[in-house]
């Protein structure tokens, strides 16, 4: 139950005691993590969230050794997302609950139970539409900034740093800088 | 630069680079960022804890019921073991006698075909056979402690 014979991964009972050792800023880390996340999820708290990752990885979740904590936690919330999300994908979320629901031995097959739980196509446009308001005022808050505009722009369509920082001439430092006042805009705008 | 992602995807995208921002940013700068947009980072941080306090308790409560339920798996087996192990020990008429006891308690066992030879003549059961039904007998639970007690 531990698994304590896996050298990899922290056993349970391992988690258990990092989880609760962690310093104010760790904690406050993943409070701005869950934040962050839950703003993809309709109906549910950042806390949900963060509560959510801390059960599995009491339960579920492997946590290799190397890995800090608040990257479990990034890892949790983004699988959790990914499969709470009105708009996640169906067929990857359909897996997914095939697999929880395959030990339950009532009527439906695990399929259609995983059906009757996917999102419609009208919420999913609608989650679409709200994941491009969302983009739409971040993009505004920033309007008068034209690299900040570009660096999102570049972000968000996947480019390394590296690369970003070359298409526009920014130095590590002046990278680090826009993110992080992305990143205090969006958590400020999160607050709850 | 290509435009074929969705706004879901290029949310993704950015809300990954602002989480590995988080992640490496040192924990004194996350407190100050709390402090200045207005928030007690104590009384924040405090409450994930308490929440991350119920789910540890709540972990090792179950914890603790799956060891006691192993527990008494491994009592209730130890107590068969010793039960067959004091039966085996006794002498070839005590078994007869302990079996006798056994059937005429319970005239359902003779619906079972194992059984039935044993109900017709005991006499013509080895030793063997004799054991080995004992054993049977001591695991569904028909023979229990105060068995060979009389």
């Amino acid at each position: 139950m531990t698994g304590s014979q896996d050298k990899d991964h922290y056993s349970v009972d391992e988690v258990a005691q990092k989880l609760e050792v962690l310093t104010e800023g760790q904690l406050l880390k993943l409070t701005q993590l869950g934040r962050l996340w839950a703003t993809r999820l309709r109906g549910y708290d950042p806390m949900d969230l963060v509560q959510e990752a801390c059960v599995r990885l009491l339960t579920e979740r492997k946590w290799p050794r190397e890995l800090p904590i608040e990257a479990m936690f990034h890892g949790a919330m983004r699988s959790i997302v990914a499969q709470w999300s009105p708009n996640a994908n169906q067929e990857a979320q359909a897996l997914v609950f095939e697999a929880e629901c395959a030990q339950d031995e009532d009527g439906d097959s695990p399929l259609q139970r995983a059906n009757a739980k996917m999102p419609k196509p009208d919420e999913m446009l609608e989650a679409e539409d709200e994941f491009k308001a969302e983009l739409e005022a971040i993009e505004g808050h920033f309007q008068d900034d034209e690299t900040v505009l570009e660096f999102i722009l570049w972000k968000a369509e996947g480019y390394s740093p590296a690369e970003i920082q070359q298409e526009l001439s920014l130095s590590p430092t002046q990278y680090d800088s826009i993110l992080k006042r992305i990143r205090r805009y969006v958590l400020k705008a999160r607050k709850a | 630069m290509t435009n074929s992602k969705t706004d879901h995807d290029r949310l993704l995208n950015l809300y990954d680079a602002l989480s590995q921002s988080i992640i490496a940013a040192s924990e004194d700068e996350i407190i100050e960022e709390y402090r200045q947009a207005g928030e007690e980072p104590a009384a924040v941080a405090e409450s994930v804890r308490a929440i991350f306090s119920v789910q540890i308790k709540q972990y090792k409560q179950k914890r603790l019921q799956a060891a006691r339920q192993a527990l008494e798996e491994t009592k209730k087996q130890q107590s068969s073991d010793g039960l067959k192990n004091k039966l085996f020990s006794l002498g070839g008429i005590a078994k007869r006698t302990v079996l006798g006891s056994i059937l005429s308690k319970n005239p359902d066992l003779a619906s079972s075909s194992s059984l039935t030879l044993a109900f017709r003549d005991q006499s013509e059961l080895s030793d063997s056979d004799l054991d080995s039904i004992l054993e049977d007998l001591v695991e569904l639970g028909y023979i229990g402690p105060s068995d060979l007690n009389s």
